[in-house]
């Protein structure tokens, strides 16, 4: 007989290896266990008898075991059975490259289960997941036999073991790494930072493994550890002998992958490669979506509920957890999963949808002031349209029923079978429902638990606002434009509805925008609204919520055209001393922080404000505010670094063709051996935007000097423009301002500007 | 709307201020034009001047009204000071 022995904790790491899969365990004090499970992953392909024995010739010259039998699973757009080859790699560590050398022989369309990961794999078959709490027994050879679950993925209330976090990072700096040629390391832990030297190479990897020995960290936390820390420390411990202790593992290698620039909501954004370790997690908090979100309590959400393992998890793209979910329910389900299309990835925008087929409803603001004016907000309204009405691909227009379900459009939806999207989306919605509820039962805004479950939430929903771009997405797994469609039909559906209602008893429909509308009737109360909620979710079946309601709020105009709103830019104060804001300068990410401050300045004296007669008297001091910072602007003595504009490069440095202060600064970093990729973030300093009077229009950070001063008039201009967002329902346009605070340009040069702009943003847009 | 910059440019300024306040006109309205998504998008245009046009006599009438009622007022007052 053999001795076993159980373990009782989580399960922290796990990857593929020689044995199969290994993985680790953490013990409630902490303790952790390596150990393996024998695993054979397999992947399908639809072709018939007589195509096997090229699948058999090719899979032959692989050194290692690589089995062919038949099997029956279901197609999930047609529920059909299908009879499809099954192949099974004998070999975790080689199951990808037995796939790559099938692909070129196959269409893509006879694969299936083939791009996924064998640790997805192996928590997809055998139901356990990231940081699941069971006793695990071993063998006395160290292999995993059984586990008894005390745990599941929906579980509300669980715990997560104890973890030591090391901080590897370099030394604080205004310049990013990145772009920085020597280094030096600061590590943290136990609550003491320690310097490491870079005079010799050598001394600085031995004395990290020293710390590394010391510390044992189950999770190394960096900055920019995926792109430049981890690959440069590796590199320099091959260079000189050393072997670095970054895994846990020591047979084990790093998992690394490219950097990646892809579509996401209408914008590039640039991803840095992963750098994951073995038997230790990296986390990098410049590379994840998630970090500064949600921080860890959100990451061990997600990866639980998600089956992605948690160092794959932080840095997964939009759409993947979602994704996860899916292949798991197919999975288990005996639904085969279509290989993704290896095209690169290009995301339909919610807003590019809007216009490809008409998208959610807006109607723009009534320009200017309101105060008393409510929000009403539809929670979550994509995503529980999916759920309530059973909207998924397979499920819109099915073949069995007849019904026309959705509204204008007349799509049937299934009435048989459950969809894949609404399945693994209830689970989302329901979690995330139940923690808000969990959090307003706390009553103890702030304190650790309340935290927590706030935390948690906020992690679903960053699933939750994603979801939908994923249903017309076309090279989604489960994407179906039809889907896309119906799901915007509903929501118009459910607004209109809303609106009617609101209407009939007397509130005038201010400003909506797909899932929140703003509404005013003269003297209602915090209660008249909530029986107007009462009475929508009655009708409309949806659940929708009363946002707050505002002492003043203000719909700015149009940049490009005075005269006219713009949806979805406000900022406003709630009666409970909360302010809101979207989409104006002190919100943007790409405004200087000193026009930022300026125009938030200006906010919080008119925070003071209950209506806006009382705001109106307040001008006069928030003009005094504005009037210091833009003549210390104009005294050329701000700090240049507040100065500084970030923004995304949308292309190569090389392929810009006009001049712009953007593009040149990328030039200028690409000239210093600084190369920036489409999606990364350029921050620069302008300089004179002219062009006439310096070289350069404008200069990256990193060359940047304080003797070369800044473009006085260019930012004099921003300052005046974010006076003006908030004052020109008051006559301050550009112009007054420039006499209120003795700027003024001379006359000729003024109106020549605004003769122009005036015709050109109408007819050129 | 680019495809009257023609038409446009044949005006004289202060009509194409008119045509311009016209287009802006248009604007308001987008949720009634996604929702109607009528084949030809002009249509809906044409209807958002008509809307606007109708509306803006609408406030005016009301305006001229109450005016007109505190004009009378005013000379009713002023017959009874007489
Ligand atoms: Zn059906």
């Amino acid at each position: 007989m053999t001795k076993t022995r159980t373990i009782t904790g989580w399960l922290f790491d796990l990857y593929p290896s020689r044995e199969g899969i290994t993985l680790w365990l953490v013990d409630r004090d902490g303790a952790k266990y390596r150990c393996h499970d024998g695993f054979d992953p397999w992947f399908y392909m639809h072709i018939p008898e007589a195509d096997e024995e090229r699948v058999g010739a090719i899979v032959r010259l692989f050194p290692f075991r690589v089995s062919l039998d038949r099997t029956v699973r279901r197609e999930i757009y047609t529920n059909d059975e299908w009879n499809v080859l099954r192949v099974t790699v004998h070999d975790t560590l080689h199951l990808k490259d037995v796939v790559r050398r099938l692909e070129p022989h196959f269409p893509h369309f006879v694969f299936f289960d083939s791009d996924i990961s064998p640790q997805q794999l192996y928590l997809y078959r055998t139901g356990l997941f990231p940081l699941a709490f069971a006793e695990y027994t071993l063998d006395e050879e160290g292999r995993l036999i059984s586990w008894n679950l005390d745990d599941d993925p929906g579980a509300l209330e669980y715990q997560l073991p104890p973890l030591v976090t090391m901080t590897l990072k370099n030394v604080p700096d205004f310049v990013s790494p990145k772009y920085r040629k020597t280094h030096q390391l600061e590590v943290g832990y136990d609550g003491r930072t320690y310097a490491l030297e870079n005079e010799d190479p050598a001394e600085v990897i031995a004395s990290l493994n020293r710390h590394l020995t010391r510390c044992d960290p189950d999770i190394i936390m960096t900055e920019f550890g995926d792109a430049v820390l981890l690959p440069m420390l590796t590199r320099i411990a091959a260079q000189e002998e050393i072997p670095l202790a970054l895994n846990r593992d020591p047979s084990a290698g790093y998992f690394t992958t490219g950097e990646t620039s892809y579509f996401a909501y209408g914008k590039i954004v640039h991803k840095d490669g992963a750098f994951e370790l073995a038997g230790r997690w990296h986390l990098d908090t410049e590379n994840s979506f998630m970090m500064g979100e949600a921080s860890l309590d959100g990451v061990a959400e997600i990866a639980r509920l998600t089956q992605l393992p948690v160092q794959h998890q932080s840095r997964s793209t939009i759409g993947s957890a979602l994704s996860s979910m899916q292949l798991s329910w197919a999975s288990r389900h005996g639904y085969l999963i279509p290989a993704k299309k290896r095209e690169p990835e290009e995301f339909k925008s919610a807003s590019t949808l809007l216009l490809a087929d008409r998208g959610g409803l807006i109607f723009q603001p009534v320009m200017g002031f309101h105060e008393q004016i409510a929000e009403m907000d539809f929670v979550s309204m994509y995503p529980t349209i999916m759920v309530r009405h059973n909207i998924s691909p397979e499920t819109v227009n099915c073949r069995c029923c007849r019904n026309r379900a959705v509204p204008e459009l007349g799509y049937t939806i299934c009435e048989r079978r459950e969809g894949i999207v609404p399945a693994t989306l209830r689970t989302v919605v329901s979690k995330r429902a139940s923690y808000k509820k969990m959090k307003k039962a706390l009553k103890r805004t702030g304190d650790e638990q309340w935290k927590l479950y706030d935390r948690r939430q906020n992690a679903l929903k960053w699933m939750l606002v994603t979801c939908f771009g994923y249903l017309g997405y076309k090279n989604a797994r489960f994407g179906r434009i039809e889907a896309h469609e119906s799901v915007n039909a509903f929501s118009r559906e459910a607004i209109l509805r809303a609106k009617e209602i609101a209407e009939e008893r007397g509130y005038r429909f201010i400003h909506a925008i797909v899932d929140c509308m703003w509404l005013w009737k003269e003297g209602a109360t915090e209660s008249d609204y909530e029986s107007l909620a009462v009475e929508v979710r009655e009708s409309v079946g949806m659940d929708i919520s009363l946002e707050g309601i505002y002492n003043w709020i203000l719909f700015p105009s149009s940049k490009m055209d005075p005269r006219i709103p713009t949806a979805n830019r406000y900022v406003g104060w709630y009666a409970n001393n909360e302010i809101k804001i979207r989409g104006i300068e002190v919100r943007r990410r790409d405004t200087p922080v000193f026009i930022k401050r300026l125009q938030g300045e200006m906010l919080q004296i008119f925070g003071a404000a209950a209506t806006v007669a009382e705001l109106e008297e307040l001008i006069p001091a928030a003009l005094a505010k504005a009037g210091e910072a833009i003549s210390l602007l104009r005294s050329g003595t701000a700090n240049p670094l507040e100065l500084v504009i970030r923004r995304h490069l949308t292309r190569e440095p090389e392929e810009y063709t006009t001049n712009t202060a953007s593009a040149g600064a990328a030039k200028a970093l690409d000239e210093a051996g600084v190369h920036l990729a489409p999606g990364e973030m350029v921050e620069y300093i302008i300089v004179d935007l002219s062009g006439k009077k310096k070289p350069a229009k404008a200069l990256p950070v990193p060359l940047y000097e304080s003797a070369e001063g800044y473009d006085i008039e260019t930012y004099t201009d921003m300052a005046l423009k974010a006076v003006e967002t908030l004052l020109l329902p008051f006559g301050y346009d550009v112009g007054k301002l420039r006499e209120v605070f003795g700027c003024s340009l001379q006359k000729k040069k003024r109106q020549a500007a605004s003769g122009s702009e005036g015709q050109g943003s109408l007819f050129d847009s | 709307m680019e495809s009257w910059g023609k038409f446009r440019r044949g005006l004289r300024r202060e009509d194409q201020e008119a045509l311009d306040e016209l287009f802006r006109a248009a604007r308001l309205q987008l949720a009634g034009s996604a929702y109607a998504a009528r084949p030809i998008p002009f249509e809906s245009i044409a209807m958002c001047m008509l809307l606007a046009q109708h509306r803006m006599i609408a406030d005016l009438e009301h305006r001229v009204k109450r005016l007109e009622a505190a004009h009378d007022e005013d000379t009713d007052n002023h017959r009874v000071a007489v």
